[in-house]
């Protein structure tokens, strides 16, 4: 029992109507918690509805990715962008070492 | 339920293992849609979509937690997207409270049916319900609650305070009379902090 509630369980000691009314608390929630025990009979469908969704969706995302992976456009651009990032490499070392020759020597 | 090595066969895509998990778990997820939605089409629905969360993020799970609490989760969150969207949160945290004594409940000292536990509870506003549900039948915790329903953790106690006292209210009848009322109105937390 939390300090805060202290009181209360003081009170409940010495007055039946509170302590009863406390009791029928208790015995909802009690009932309450018992209910999860009962199972819901499931409609008859739902198991296969399920598992043909999830393939549905996974047989998607496959194709999605196949599609990808085979799409002509898409090895264009990936060697496009493959070529402007080796190019901009090319471009930046040159510059680099062309920027290096030029620094003076200190004497 | 669903052991290490089941888990693992899935993970690995090997074949029939996610449905033998789903074959395993459907009636616990779905009796968790059907609680939280009240609908049993759309429990239907969020099953589906939660299972499909599921073998998303089936990779990710490193087992931080039982898988049946993780699942549960998903559960419950898939819920209350469905039903947010559904408009079905808009009521105020200060939504009135809607006592409707269960016909022929039991008397002050009489231990509740489950029946008239199921009725009072399915009669509860939909966020209220889904508070207790989470709360004190699946034992979530209250910033858990207020994670997964986009809330604030005061605004779920509130919630949970009031559902706790319609249920009671509404399976044993309300008390109008002022007896001890600033202690009694504490009632609701004290039996989850206090003797419980």
């Amino acid at each position: 029992m939390t300090e805060h509630h202290h009181d209360v369980e003081v009170h409940l000691a010495t007055c039946p109507r509170c302590a009863a009314e406390a009791a029928q608390y208790r015995e909802v929630r009690h009932a309450v918690a018992t209910l999860r025990d009962e199972l819901e009979q499931a409609p008859p469908g739902l198991v296969a509805s399920v598992v043909g969704r999830v393939d549905a969706a996974e047989g998607r995302w496959i194709q999605r990715a196949w599609r990808v992976a085979h799409d002509r456009r898409v090895h264009v651009a990936a060697a496009s962008l493959g070529g402007a990032v080796l190019g901009a490499g090319a471009i930046a070392l040159i510059v680099w070492r062309t920027a290096r020759r030029g620094v003076p020597r200190a004497a | 339920m669903v052991n290490r090595d089941l888990l693992d066969r899935c993970r690995r895509r090997e074949p029939g293992a996610f449905e033998e998990l789903v074959e395993r778990t459907h009636r616990q997820v779905y009796s968790l849609a059907v609680r939280l939605v009240g609908d049993r089409h759309e429990a239907e629905d969020v099953a589906q979509e939660a299972y499909l969360r599921v073998h998303r993020s089936l990779r990710g799970f490193r087992g931080e937690a039982r898988f049946e609490t993780w699942l549960h989760r998903i559960v419950a969150n898939t819920a209350m997207t469905h039903l947010r969207r559904r408009g079905r949160f808009g009521e105020p945290v200060e939504e009135p409270d809607r006592v409707v004594r269960v016909p022929g409940g039991p008397s002050t000292e009489e231990v509740p049916e489950r029946d008239e536990v199921r009725r009072a509870l399915s009669s509860l506003p939909p966020a209220q319900r889904a508070v207790i549900i989470l709360k004190d039948m699946y034992g979530f915790s209250a910033a858990e609650i207020a994670e997964l329903m986009d809330s604030t953790e005061g605004a779920v106690r509130v919630r949970i305070h009031r559902g706790r006292r319609s249920l009671r209210d509404i399976i044993y009848g309300a008390r109008v009379d002022e007896h001890h009322r600033e202690v009694r109105d504490r009632l609701p937390e004290y039996v989850e902090d206090g003797r419980d």
